[in-house]
């Protein structure tokens, strides 16, 4: 079990570095000089070169290099061009609202989808999956920002029951709860409608295999043939999925933050591009890698738990 | 008189007839045997053909501003109504239809040729090169697709090329996931085995027995993913790393109708619904695709 | 007879849309007797059987009558039918690596049918189940109640199965196909199981196979089928005996006779050629000219894969595949390689063309080294070698047209073009007894034995000298396997080629041969003669091969010695540096080498 922990963790130790490395040199060679971005076409020349030297950039690009994965491990993500302060302390300011929103949305569309799915597969064929069908399709089909537009006008602006802006900032649980209800489930119906396609295929792919018929042969009822026999085997597939999903509701949690102004990892990448603050935007690319190799190891962590064919060894 | 004897040349072009009449008429039979496919199939051929016409069957000039005229809702004037600066909503989305379909369908047919060689290469030949390949495409998939096309669109900078590039960039990975594992399936199928007992070339394999079999597949998957490339172009302009105003891009409209959405609910969601339709008419048709190759999961039985 | 009967079936029909695949079945089986219900694919056998569990699916129209002692089957429903499964009677199948569910552990879900149909507390049960483990003779019973299904074999998978359908003491034990996914020594250990197991309960069976051999070692009344319909019934001596059917006669003659041969080293087809297919022009001499140098030969071929585990793939052992192999083979002559799954077979056969890459050895064809060749050479060789496989689906591409198939090896070696190439491929398609006209469909349109035919001719368009077929009738029903048999026969006839025939059907091996090979784990234990290694097998490996092969003949069921363990297969994985020992052979007749040592 330990080795079998340790051997993701190196692995995700290197998908890191691979990322880390892939950033850095994205943001350095590519072309176009950051520092003419920032300071616009008509910059004197004392002032790109001071410019240079702030951001480094006057160093051997293996230096900098160096540097920067030096930094990155030590939690030196260097200081917003913008506001001057350590990246590492603006990221971290912001991002519990964004883990709060992401986390309440994946609990609330797995809860919401996995029972849709399993409810469609059942029922294949007759209203229940074609309803479910539809109704997931139209939910992967919404960009974040429509769907969170519309909650926003219907619920906040014609129905007046929640903020326009949910500011994250309330102090009692109600207030908090408020704030995060609309965001939470425009992220969640996503979320959901991925959920149930992925958990309907792989339920109706299960039910067809020869142990649900041994079930069925040893008189097992209808209900441990589907909870007993293919839950755990129909679960395998999804956790990957919902491994691999998460990036997409780490991406929708920007859409959704700029649509309900809360603040949050994608409010503040958005303020980063704007301002074209690069080290803020390096660092932020530092922190969604974290995040999503993290959550890597999770879901091999939990496959293993399922999948008694997983060795741990 | 009597039939010309035929020539290897015109026999395969028999078989290569055969083989498209084939894939032709499945795909007439996979639009027409479902109707949601069907819904999604007219409207997506309705909206190409609309921006096709755009230009002339616009009203207004869709970056002619109008002060007199602005945020005005529905009228007979103006069917969808104006926007901030008093420019025609339909005329405007007739012409952003244009760059939501470029780039889709140019960044996923980018993401598809180049992805499926990946995938081609790194299925057939399998071991190191299979491991080094996959492993960086799984560093690439890995990361938030949005994330990932923002950091490079805002690097880039936001041109109609840059944005084709920095989409198909993020969908590459996908496809060589897509393509290798039928790839790696067909490789142990003994008609590839046979092949090699016979003498022919890898390139002769991959091309000529692999490739045909696994194009179904691609062509489900990149419908689908055209889908996920017009949701990500529309996100990126809602973001502002769209084309420059005043050029009309579905999502540029709505982030700048989402500005002034208290005056005039209408400047944003006109905009918003056609994103949903033709990524949902995109969805339909992906989806009847893919039922009518793995009837396991659809509904025929 | 006794009076009440424990399964009766009354004119059933079963069918699928407008398509009736059964019509009209009737039949009885009493307490303690075995009832074979035979048929090749789409004889309805299995449809029978899942409709007395009412297993088939929904769409599926049932009519007639099925009687389970008191219980009519076909009136039940809901809970009523939920407590009929597994109670009045038990059900095993035939694919036994997926009949068992995964991620349980394999004790509970034997429990689980305790669970079902008894009150038996958990503790209890679980007693009753490891009781039942010993009865099937699963070693280590307390142990293995805990693992997961991926850590047993397939025969030991079967054993669960049976475990589990008996577990409820039903009057009706159903299986299907039960041993056609094992390799024949595990199907006689399982067979005899059966049979003991039956002995000692009185259960009635309802075996449904394809295998008359099975039939023979096993049943008291046979059923035949075929499309739905019963051909012929009766009891079992009978239908040996005095088959009144053809259909049965195909069936019958397709089973091994083991020794009915011993007479002639030479290859004995399944049904005489008709004199007029004989071409009148002075074939060549069929018989293989003993002293001539061989057509190829194979020294010392050692083929290993690696076992790699660990993140980094760290190579942490070897599959010893093929270990020290050596064998010639003479123009016009067949050599069969026989074994069970996983001796190294199709791994010698893949070597030898380089479809994977062998470790060491020699391998010389026609005077060529082939494990040296490279480039032009390589092809060369390859053009002159050619390879049949087993699955007649998977051989062809599905989006080319079979005269394409046919012609692309003729183009790819620049041997014919144009309208030559057109002729060609016709010709080629008549040769192996097919259209010409077949040229413009897709492999789809065709049966499996067509399918091979094409294969057959794909093979023969490059005038190959010798023909590795990899178990290429053993996907194919017995009836279609006959034919293309005697037409591989025909074509070694007319053609001089030979044949490196790799099979675990013997069957077609004891027919098709002059000499035979036998493998274990990666060894060739015995060669010789066909008459020899039959007649008199010398290996106890050989003999236990021979001995588990069921004999058409329910006269001769044979009181088999037991040792009671069952044993589970010894596997040819062994860590990095692992020096085998070399072989050493011992001549025990003209031609016949057995290996010395276990």
């Amino acid at each position: 079990m330990l080795g079998f922990v340790l051997r993701r963790l190196g692995f995700a130790v290197i998908t890191l570095f691979a990322v880390l490395t892939l950033v850095f040199f994205v943001i350095r060679i590519l072309p176009g000089d950051p520092t003419l971005v920032i300071l616009g076409d008509q910059a004197s020349a004392q002032s790109i070169a001071l410019l240079r030297e702030r951001m480094g950039l006057d160093q051997p690009v293996w230096l900098q290099y160096l540097q920067f994965l030096g930094g990155a491990l030590r939690g030196d993500w260097g200081t917003s061009l913008v506001s001057g302060r350590p990246v590492i302390q603006e990221v971290l300011n912001v991002l519990p609202h964004t883990l709060e929103l992401t986390f309440v949305a994946l609990v609330l569309g797995v809860v919401l989808g996995l029972p849709a799915g399993i409810w469609a597969a059942v029922n294949r064929n007759r209203i229940p999956d074609y309803v479910t069908r539809i109704v997931s399709l139209l939910g992967l089909s919404a960009p974040a920002f429509v769907s969170g537009i519309v909650l926003l006008l219907v619920f906040s602006i014609m129905l007046r029951w929640f903020p326009v802006i949910s500011g994250g900032q309330g102090t009692t649980l109600l207030d908090r709860a408020r704030d995060l209800a609309l965001p939470a489930i425009n992220l969640a119906l996503i979320m959901a409608a991925y959920v149930t396609r992925v958990t309907r295929s792989s339920m109706l792919e299960v039910l067809s295999q020869d142990y649900v018929r041994t079930a069925m042969a040893k008189g097992a009822p209808a209900r441990a043939v589907v909870w007993r026999h293919a839950l755990r085997n129909c679960l395998i597939p999804v956790v990957t999925v919902v491994g691999l999903y998460l990036g997409i509701l780490i991406g929708n949690s920007v859409l959704t933050e700029i649509v309900f102004n809360r603040p949050g990892l994608g409010k503040l990448i958005v303020g980063a591009l704007n301002q074209r603050d690069y080290t803020m935007l390096q660092g932020m690319m530092v922190i969604y890698t974290l995040i999503v190799v993290l959550v890597n190891l999770l879901t091999d962590l939990v496959y293993g738990f399922i999948d008694p064919r997983v060795q741990y060894k | 008189m009597s039939e010309p004897a035929t020539t290897a040349a015109p026999r395969q072009r028999n078989e290569f007839l055969l083989v498209t009449g084939n894939a032709l008429r499945f795909a007439g039979r996979a639009v027409t045997g479902h109707p949601t496919t069907l819904v999604g199939t007219i409207v997506f051929v309705t909206i190409v053909v609309l921006a096709l016409l755009a230009p002339i069957i616009a009203p207004y000039d869709p970056v002619a501003q109008s002060i007199v005229n602005r945020l005005q809702g529905p009228s007979w004037a103006h069917w969808l109504g104006t926007d901030y600066y008093g420019r025609d909503i339909l005329s405007r989305l007739l012409h952003g239809a244009r760059y939501s379909l470029v780039i889709g369908i140019a960044s996923i047919s980018l993401a598809v040729v180049v992805g499926s060689l990946i995938g081609l290469v790194a299925g057939y030949f399998g071991g190191r090169i299979d491991i080094v390949i996959m492993q960086a495409m799984d560093v690439v998939l890995a990361f938030p697709a949005l994330i990932l096309g923002i950091i490079l669109v805002a690097v880039l900078g936001a041109s109609v090329t840059n944005i084709i590039i920095a989409i198909a960039f993020t969908a590459v990975p996908a496809f060589a996931r897509i393509a290798r594992a039928p790839v790696m399936a067909l490789r142990e199928r003994e008609f590839v085995q046979a092949g090699r007992a016979l003498g022919f070339s890898d390139l002769r394999i991959m091309f000529r027995h692999i490739l045909p079999n696994i194009i179904p597949e691609i062509i489900v998957m990149a419908s689908l993913w055209m889908a996920t490339a017009v949701r990500t172009e529309a996100s990126l302009a809602f973001i502002g790393l769209g084309i420059a105003p005043p050029t009309p891009t579905w999502g540029g409209m709505v982030r700048e109708g989402f500005e002034n959405i208290l005056d005039s609910y209408s400047v944003a969601l006109f905009p918003s619904l056609a994103v949903l339709v033709l990524v949902l008419a995109l969805n339909l048709i992906g989806d009847g695709l893919r039922d009518a190759i793995d009837p396991k999961l659809g509904s025929a039985s | 007879m006794s009076p009440e009967p424990v399964l009766l079936v009354e004119d059933l029909r079963v069918a699928f849309g407008r398509t009736e695949v059964v019509k009209g079945v009737s039949f009885r089986l009493d307490a303690g007797k075995t009832l074979a219900l035979v048929g090749e694919s789409g004889s309805g056998k299995s449809v029978t059987a899942l409709s007395i569990m009412r297993l088939l699916p929904e769409r599926a129209r049932v009519t007639g009558a099925i009687r389970l002692g008191e219980t009519d089957m076909l009136a039940l429903s809901g809970e009523a039918l939920r407590k009929a499964r597994g109670k009045k009677a038990g059900m095993i199948f035939q694919e036994p690596m997926t009949s068992l569910n995964p991620v349980l552990r394999v004790g509970e879900q034997v429990a689980e049918a305790l669970h079902y149909h008894t009150d038996l507390s958990k503790s209890a049960a679980r007693a009753e189940v490891l009781r039942l483990f010993e009865r099937v003779r699963i070693p280590d019973a307390a142990r293995r109640y805990d693992e997961y299904p991926h850590t047993f074999s397939g025969g030991m998978r079967q054993r669960v199965m049976i475990a589990m359908a008996l577990a409820c003491k039903p009057r009706l034990l159903i299986a299907d196909e039960p041993t056609t996914a094992l390799d024949v020594t595990i199907q006689a250990e399982i067979l005899d199981l059966l049979a003991e197991l039956q002995r000692e309960t009185g259960t009635a069976v309802l075996f449904i196979t394809h295998d008359m051999g099975v039939v023979a070692e096993i049943a008291d009344d046979v059923l035949v089928m075929r499309h739905g319909d019963i051909l012929e019934q009766g009891p079992v001596r009978k239908i040996f005996s005095a088959p009144a059917h053809d259909y049965t006669r195909d069936l019958l003659a397709a089973v091994p006779r083991l020794g009915d041969m011993a007479e002639t080293d030479r290859p004995v087809r399944f049904r005489p050629r008709p004199a007029e297919q004989i071409p009148a022009s002075p074939r060549r001499d069929p018989a293989p000219t003993p002293d001539a140098e061989p057509l190829l030969s194979v020294d010392g071929l050692v083929t290993r894969f690696k076992v790699r585990g660990g993140m980094l793939g760290r190579h942490t052992g070897n599959v010893h595949a093929v270990e020290g192999v050596s064998f010639a083979l003479r123009r016009g002559e067949t050599l069969a390689l026989v074994g069970e799954s996983g001796c190294g077979k199709s791994t010698t056969g893949r070597s030898i063309l380089r479809l994977v890459e062998p470790e060491a050895g020699a391998v010389r064809f026609d005077g060529q080294d082939v494990l040296k060749a490279e480039g032009q050479a390589l092809r060369t060789i390859r053009q002159r070698i050619q390879m049949i496989f087993q699955d007649p689906y998977g051989s062809l591409d599905p989006r080319q047209t079979v005269g394409s198939a046919i012609a692309e090896p003729m183009h790819v070696h620049k041997i014919a073009r144009g309208s030559e190439m057109e002729d060609r491929v016709a010709s080629l398609l008549r040769r192996v007894e097919l259209d010409p006209g077949s040229a413009t469909r897709f492999p789809h349109e065709f049966s499996g034995g067509q399918r091979q035919r094409i294969c057959i001719a794909r093979a023969l368009a490059l005038d190959p000298a010798l023909v590795i077929a990899d178990e290429a009738v053993s996907a194919l029903d017995v009836s279609i396997k006959a034919q293309v048999t005697d037409l591989l026969l025909d074509l070694q006839d007319d053609l001089g080629l030979s044949y490196l025939f790799i099979s675990h059907d013997m069957a077609v091996v004891e027919r098709i041969s002059h000499r035979i090979a036998v493998m274990h784990l990666g060894r060739i234990v015995e060669t010789g003669p066909r008459s020899a290694v039959i007649g008199s097998p010398s290996h106890p490996y050989t003999q236990k091969l021979l001995a588990a092969v069921p004999v058409a003949d329910p006269e001769k069921r044979r009181a088999r010695k037991r040792d009671g363990v069952a044993e589970e297969l010894r596997s040819p994985i062994r860590s990095v540096g692992f020096k085998p020992e070399d072989a050493v052979y011992r001549e025990v007749g003209p031609g016949h080498f057995v290996m010395e040592g276990a």
